[in-house]
């Protein structure tokens, strides 16, 4: 057994893969050793925009421009739809799609679909934080 | 070998027979050993054949749920929109909810009810105990379909077997079962009474008494559901037979509504991980490697000699970890996860294996994890869209899907790299003589010739790759060894389920799988079966029995008694709470994919530790203060949340385990149900103290 290890090993080394030289590995944890202590953090505001956030492609769910924090959501009331709702009298508000009153066999409701009810699901606000990395993602809206 | 559920079929059928049959080593476990091996464990010593009966038609169906231990509101965020959509245009249908703190699921709930850690088992045989008394049970089903079982108790906790506990235990490891009868099993209940079930549990009785009338009414159609809750227990298989108890009492099981759901592997990990059997004791379709049967067909259909696999289990992941420490194990290949971010205890046993100097490690990833730092080699990998491939869910079905772009240069397949690894050996290097003397044939052949170019997976040769909408779609894998490999690795291990020696695993053809949007096995004459063990659905059934659990030569389940037992660590005064660790919607495990996208980073930028507003005030703490979380073990340092989505009770505290930063599992304990070997991620204890 230890023989067959150390055959595998060795072809590991042989083979003209990279090697990870573990300092120039940068994961998530940035330049943090793994038995370093944690990256220290900071409390972060919720960011207030006073538009809306544009989507990077059309059936992205809008994040949410604002702090929701207080709002409830349960089986007695639904503080999004208080604004958001189709026949809501909110400047600005985005209203909820017409995707969001079909039932799961797409019959048109008269009110929005009991099973897009929870607006957290897929809704969500945005704290003030710095993204850990880049990314080569493109929005459709850049395009 | 480390892998998990995001292999594709073909690649963790690959991955397996390299090592079981190739190198002739069970070392190799998935991820899903951290996530559903008790849920296998349960299966198994309950009905004698992995996974559910059920199906998600239940969550149309069932008048009403019980979630124990599952946040589906977040984990589950499709599923959990179809029961809001039940719940909420069903007349009289309701939800109840368990958990060892509040969560989103609550928002639903009917009746909501937060219990202390491990009482579960309580409340469970309290429920049991509350139908007996009751005379609510179905006794015609009983009769027909059950035995009664009592197992051994005392059974450790998983741990070194040096660890004090484990000296202690009468039982370690061991899950013996016995007959019993009816009347002994109601009188090992008797204890579980409302008073001391609600008296351990914390529960008003009121509440609890509600739960146990709903599964006692025969007119109810119940789906249960469960997660890591059950799972990651240090008595989880023993705690999902208690709820299968339940709803076999009743008779609730195998028809639309009436479902106990374990919804472990909703995307994909009970195709690769539990079908395939990637685990270190398993063969595909349900084998195990001890049974010689079972390794005499698997080396039959590999066209293998006799002897070839090991009969002896391997490590599983959590002793993997050890071994590596303990230099057992020195050269250890990981693919498509990130166990040192995963893995409980990383402190004592996690880093000290993987950066012992007596060891080579390899890690295959997409990413730079934080177990691509600890790795001695990383290689760069392909995602699944990259790849053809296919995967098994949590209702059994199985769904493919063809190569949709290509990997960018440099990244390969998890295939692509188990296949050429394969090359590299000869089978007189590394088998022993009196193995290759029963098939000399063998003998100058690489592990790539005797697997993968075996008549079987190499049938099939390379062809245009189109569907019925005349889309052409690519294959590297196909292009760069010559035959179509993914459909003749899938076709042969179809085999097992088809022609095996256990019965109902039967899945459809890889061409059929790329025609439909999924197929529930067993997929008999080209049909899917959607309630398991029930004439009508299941075609395996023999005619004029009406419900049959083939798993057992009899057609009998099994209800196992289970007696509370205590976890391993508890809150006392030093380190005076429970910490549960688990996941938020934004992140998927370890975040190494999902903290990259920005709008679901900044939507949950760090691990919180979530509190209770009394906890944290009696500490001197506000809200988004720095605090340390303290166990034995390691220590890591977060912000304070006392408002956020999760509202733990005093005395706990919820911190998930996302986050590269700051490594919640340097604070965990890698104590496991000692007969699943899964770890219990739930419940250690801690303190929460100024940095």
């Amino acid at each position: 057994m230890m023989k067959k290890l150390s055959i595998l090993a060795l072809l590991f080394i042989s083979s003209s893969l990279v090697w990870a030289g573990s300092s120039s590995v940068h994961s998530l944890r940035g330049d943090a050793a793994l038995d370093a202590p944690a990256v220290a953090t900071s409390a972060k505001a919720w960011a207030v925009d006073d538009g809306k956030i544009s989507r990077n492609y059309p059936q992205q769910p809008p994040l949410v421009p604002h702090d929701i924090e207080d709002f409830v959501i349960n089986q007695d009331s639904n503080d999004c739809l208080n604004c958001h709702n189709w026949n809501s009298e909110m400047p600005g508000a985005t209203k909820v799609a017409v995707s969001h009153f079909l039932t799961r066999d797409n019959q048109a409701l008269a009110n929005i679909s009991p099973r897009r009810y929870f607006c957290t699901q897929c809704h969500v606000p945005q704290k003030d934080a710095k993204p850990l990395v880049s990314n080569m993602f493109r929005s459709l809206a850049d395009e | 070998m480390f892998g998990s559920g995001q292999w594709t079929i073909p690649e963790g059928y690959a991955a397996s027979k390299l090592m079981k049959a190739g190198f002739r080593s069970n070392n190799i476990d998935p991820n899903a050993r951290h996530c559903m091996a008790s849920a296998v464990g349960g299966f198994m010593r309950t009905f004698g054949s992995d996974e559910p009966m059920g199906c998600y038609d239940d969550l149309e169906h069932a008048d009403a749920f019980v979630l124990w231990g599952s946040n589906m509101a977040e984990m589950h965020p499709i599923l959990w929109t179809r029961i809001t959509d039940t719940r909420l245009s069903k007349p009289d249908s309701e939800v109840h909810v368990l958990s060892t703190y509040k969560h989103r699921c609550f928002d639903l709930g009917d009746n909501n009810m937060v219990f202390t850690p491990q009482t579960d088992m309580v409340i469970l045989n309290y429920i049991a105990n509350y139908i007996v008394q009751h005379k609510a049970y179905d006794q015609k089903f009983m009769d027909k379909h059950v035995h009664f079982k009592d197992t051994l108790t005392d059974i450790g906790y998983g741990l070194r077997p040096e660890h004090p506990l484990e000296q202690k235990a009468k039982n370690p490891g061991k899950g013996k079962m016995s007959d019993i009868t009816f009347k002994e099993y109601a009188r090992l209940l008797e204890p579980y009474t409302l008073e001391y079930a609600s008296k351990m549990s914390t529960v008003p009785e009121a509440q609890l008494l509600r739960l146990a009338k709903l599964y006692a009414n025969p007119k109810k159609k119940i789906t249960s559901l469960w997660t890591m809750g059950f799972n990651q227990h240090t008595r989880g298989v023993w705690t999902n037979s208690l709820l299968y108890n339940i709803h076999l009492m009743m008779g609730k099981i195998s028809e639309p509504g009436n479902s106990p759901f374990s919804l472990t592997g909703q995307p994909s990990a009970c195709g690769t991980a539990r079908e395939v059997g990637t685990f270190s004791h398993r063969l595909p379709a349900d084998l195990v490697v001890k049974k010689k049967a079972h390794r005499d067909f698997a080396e039959k259909v590999w066209k293998l000699p006799e002897g070839t696999i090991p009969a002896k289990p391997g490590y599983h992941a959590v002793q993997h970890n050890r071994m590596l420490k303990d230099s057992v194990i020195n050269a250890y290949w990981s693919m498509c996860n990130n166990n040192v971010q995963a893995a409980a205890n990383m402190n004592e046993e996690t880093l000290p294996g993987w950066r012992n100097p007596d060891n080579f490690i390899v890690v295959s990833d997409p990413y730079p994890t934080v177990s691509a730092m600890a790795a001695d080699l990383i290689l760069p990998t392909a995602m699944w869209v990259e790849k053809e491939g296919a995967y098994g869910n949590a209702e059994r079905r199985t769904q493919a899907w063809r190569q949709q772009v290509s990997a960018p240069e440099g990244a390969k397949s998890d295939l692509w790299q188990l296949m050429e690894f394969s090359k590299r050996f000869k089978v007189k290097d590394i088998w022993p003589a009196d193995l290759i003397a029963k098939s000399p044939e063998l003998r100058n052949k690489t592990l790539y010739d005797v697997l993968f170019r075996n008549g079987n997976v190499d049938k099939f040769p390379s062809q245009k790759i189109t569907d019925d909408r005349g889309n052409v779609y690519a294959n590297d894998e196909m292009d760069h060894f010559g035959f179509y490999v993914q459909k003749g690795l899938f076709e042969e291990y179809r085999r097992f389920g088809t022609e095996g020696p256990k019965k109902g695993h039967n899945l459809a053809s890889w061409d059929q799988l790329h025609k439909e949007r999924g197929m529930r096995w067993p997929v008999i004459n080209g049909k899917e079966t959607k309630w398991r063990y029930r004439e009508g659905y299941d075609p395996l059934v023999p005619a004029g029995k009406g419900l049959y659990f083939y798993g057992h030569k009899d057609g009998k389940a099994n209800i196992i008694f289970a007696p509370y037992e205590q976890p391993p660590e508890m809150p006392d005064k030093e380190f005076d709470m429970w910490l549960c660790t688990g996941r938020v919607i934004e992140h998927w495990h370890s975040g190494s994919m999902t903290q990259r996208v920005p709008e679901l980073y900044k939507a949950m930028p760090d691990a919180q530790i979530f509190m209770h507003p009394e906890d944290a005030k009696k500490r001197g703490f506000k809200r988004g203060d720095v605090a340390k979380v303290e166990s034995r073990r390691g220590e890591i340092t977060a912000l304070i949340e006392t408002r956020g989505r999760n509202k733990p009770p005093k005395g706990l505290i919820f911190v998930p385990w996302f986050d590269a930063r700051r490594l919640i599992n340097k604070v965990t304990l890698d104590a496991t149900d000692p007969l699943s070997k899964q770890t219990d991620y739930k419940k250690c204890a801690v303190r929460v103290v100024k940095v």
